[in-house]
């Protein structure tokens, strides 16, 4: 779900970036409040763990596989402000030292799966948290991806209204939203089902007290 | 210091070039960021071409057949959105090779204790991560079934959380004996 | 200096970690920590440290119990981290500075000594680091970090040193090195936690044996440690494995391995 630099039009990313300062400076906030003094040695280790995550591959069918994003993960163990600014920290750490992802388009990814991928997991895992592991960890996550491909669906496909040149071709990305929607979200409907349970699944394996609580099993 | 200008003029390079829609002229700025590497010129072309092939190729390919269908001019965008991707890509794998990224962040201390330990425990789970993979070949003498992967995937991400909680602790008290958290009080 | 009295320790969880375990260190000592893997030896050391407090009992340094409300007290609290030094089994979780350079000054810097910088030069010297002094520390071999590490520590000067397996990372030359190093920390008390039996008799000259379930198995002369097979079996200490003879002839007793691998 990475977009790469130079398909967003600067008012499209500079509005992000706009809109993703407040959260981040929130998130700065609600999470040195709770975490006090261990803020900073806890910010690197889920930094790092946000970052490695996204090396674990999720099997597919057909001997493929995918990257597992881990976001709904984080999002559900550490709670949303923890796992947000993890994964806004990897987004910046992997354009720094790897040039992979974008910098203008960072606020953007860290919008749409960071916050918007996360709160959803963590809404609906509290919601269903009664029910079975399915429900409480899987559907949460699942749902967090998708909504967070719509959400950069949405993005993408509003690039052609940001201006043509003079044969009316768009200076940005070029596809409207009837394309972009249905080609973003329904293989994420796939992918985050496959995310889904392999949450499930690694929670099964954690040796945390609370991995329990969080199945409720 | 310089390390800090460089990175702040490498995002004003990338945002800039957001703003350039003509072929020629983004042509002209790959081939002049290129030249000013001199030796390691082909190796980031090549890294910078292999990064944003995917994601172009997909999207001109659409282009293309879409145009095609509706009978309409498809070169310059093609061009356009390549050549300034790809001029995007070059800056930025030029800067990874010339920025130390923790000497650029000393401004905000805070900040840069978060990368430093980052980067350390970064290596860390790495090689857990490695090392689990590693077993996990070494004991499948075929190729296993869809849902032992997905266990082992399980098992992999598990492991991360699991170290990464020890490691939060262990870290904690080790700045801790070292009276990191005394002079933040 | 340090008194440890009828200290027992409960995690979070309720598994017992130590039961009343008793001993002083007076300045000076030199003392070993022994005991099988999980027997609280790494515990106990942090205990000791003020990194954690006890369930039960205390733990006293110079008369004074650490608390959590003494912790408290700033300037008690920078008097102790500057007295007592522990270095952990596992570098990473000490190290935090951009390089070398900065992880050795950090504590003289803090304890606002003079030269810092020049502090740790000498102290990379002493260490084989003067040509990574400037290398990130998360770049160094586990060898070097853990050589970083007692760097970093003794650099502050402090005059307890707590030690959890020391030489886990280092190989028989660097092991080498460090007995040396710990022999010439004059007047400075240590209590060093090991595995390594012959190890032990270079490091010190009084055992401190935990046993298996958290309580203290021993608290004297090294020597008679050895000589009671009996204690070394109960803490895990000594094994029993089958030897064979040129003869054909076997046989299995209990013994401990005298080398430093």
């Amino acid at each position: 779900m990475h977009v790469p630099d130079g398909l967003i039009a600067p008012p499209v990313y500079f509005a992000a970036a706009g809109l993703a300062v407040p959260f981040w400076i929130v998130a700065v906030r609600q999470v040195a409040r709770t975490l006090d003094e261990e803020t900073i040695p806890r910010m690197a280790i889920l930094t790092a763990l946000a970052f490695v995550l996204s090396s674990v591959m999720i099997p597919l069918p057909g001997g493929t596989s995918a990257h597992f994003s881990g976001v709904g993960m984080l999002a559900i163990v550490f709670g949303l402000w923890p796992a947000f600014l993890a994964f806004s920290g990897v987004l910046l750490l992997q354009v720094l030292l790897l040039g992979m992802g974008g910098i203008t388009t960072l606020p953007i990814t860290a919008l749409s799966l960071g916050l918007v991928g996360g709160s959803v997991a963590v809404l609906l895992h509290r919601a269903f948290r009664a029910r079975n592991a399915i429900l409480s960890v899987a559907l949460p996550v699942a749902l967090g991806v998708v909504c967070a491909a719509a959400v950069m669906a949405l993005v993408l496909g509003f690039q052609p209204a940001f201006g043509s040149d003079a044969n009316g071709q768009p200076l940005y990305f070029p596809f409207g939203i009837a394309v972009t929607l249905p080609v973003m979200v329904l293989p994420h409907l796939a992918i985050g089902a496959a995310e889904g349970m392999l949450s499930v699944v690694a929670l099964r394996f954690l040796h945390r007290n609370s991995a329990a609580a969080l199945l409720d099993e | 210091m310089s390390d800090r200008w460089l990175l702040a003029g490498w995002l004003t390079a990338v945002v800039g070039a957001t703003f350039i829609h003509d072929p020629v002229w983004l042509s002209g700025l790959v081939a002049f960021v290129l030249a000013v590497q001199i030796r390691s010129a082909g190796r980031i072309l090549a890294r910078a071409m292999l990064a944003v092939a995917f994601v172009n190729l997909a999207v001109s390919l659409a282009w293309i057949l879409q145009a095609a269908v509706q009978q309409q001019p498809w070169l310059e965008l093609v061009l356009r959105l390549n050549l300034r991707v790809l001029l995007i890509t070059v800056l930025t794998f030029s800067m990874v090779e010339r920025v130390d990224l923790v000497r650029a962040v000393d401004f905000w201390p805070s900040l840069r204790f978060v990368v430093v330990l980052a980067l350390g425990q970064l290596r860390v789970l790495d090689r857990l991560l490695e090392d689990y993979r590693a077993a996990y070949t070494s004991r499948s003498p075929t190729a296993p079934q869809l849902r032992l992967r997905f266990a082992a995937s399980g098992r992999q991400a598990a492991a991360l959380f699991d170290k990464a909680e020890q490691r939060s602790l262990e870290l904690n008290q080790g700045m801790r004996a070292r009276g990191f958290f005394d002079d933040r009080r | 200096m340090i008194d440890v009295e009828r200290l027992s320790f409960r995690y979070d969880d309720g598994s017992v970690a130590l039961r009343e375990v008793e001993f002083s260190l007076p300045a000076g000592e030199r003392a070993v920590l022994l005991g099988a893997n999980g027997c609280g030896k790494s515990t106990l050391l942090k205990l000791m440290g003020g990194l954690a407090f006890a369930t039960s009992g205390s733990v006293r340094f110079r008369g004074e119990e650490l608390t959590p409300a003494k912790f408290r007290d700033r300037r008690w609290r920078r008097a102790f981290r500057s007295a007592v030094g522990l270095v952990f089994q596992h570098p990473d979780a000490m190290l935090f500075n951009p390089t070398v350079r900065d992880e050795i000054a950090y504590g003289p810097r803090r304890l606002e000594r003079q030269d810092p910088d020049r502090i740790a030069a000498e102290w990379a010297e002493r260490f084989g680091l003067v040509e990574r002094l400037d290398a990130p520390p998360f770049r160094l071999s586990g060898g070097e970090k853990q050589r970083l590490c007692l760097a970093c520590v003794l650099a502050c000067e402090p005059s307890v040193l707590l030690l959890d397996e020391p030489t886990a990372n280092l190989d028989p030359r660097a092991t080498g090195w460090l007995v040396d190093l710990l022999l010439d920390c004059e007047g400075v008390t240590t209590l060093v936690s090991t595995q390594n039996l012959s190890l032990a008799a270079e490091l010190g000259s009084r055992a401190v044996v935990l046993a298996e379930d958290g309580s203290l198995a021993y608290d004297g002369a090294l020597s008679d440690a050895f000589q009671d097979t009996e204690l070394l079996w109960r803490a895990n200490l000594a094994h029993r494995h089958r030897h064979r003879h040129d003869d054909g002839t076997e046989h299995r007793h209990i013994h401990v391995h005298n080398d430093w691998g």
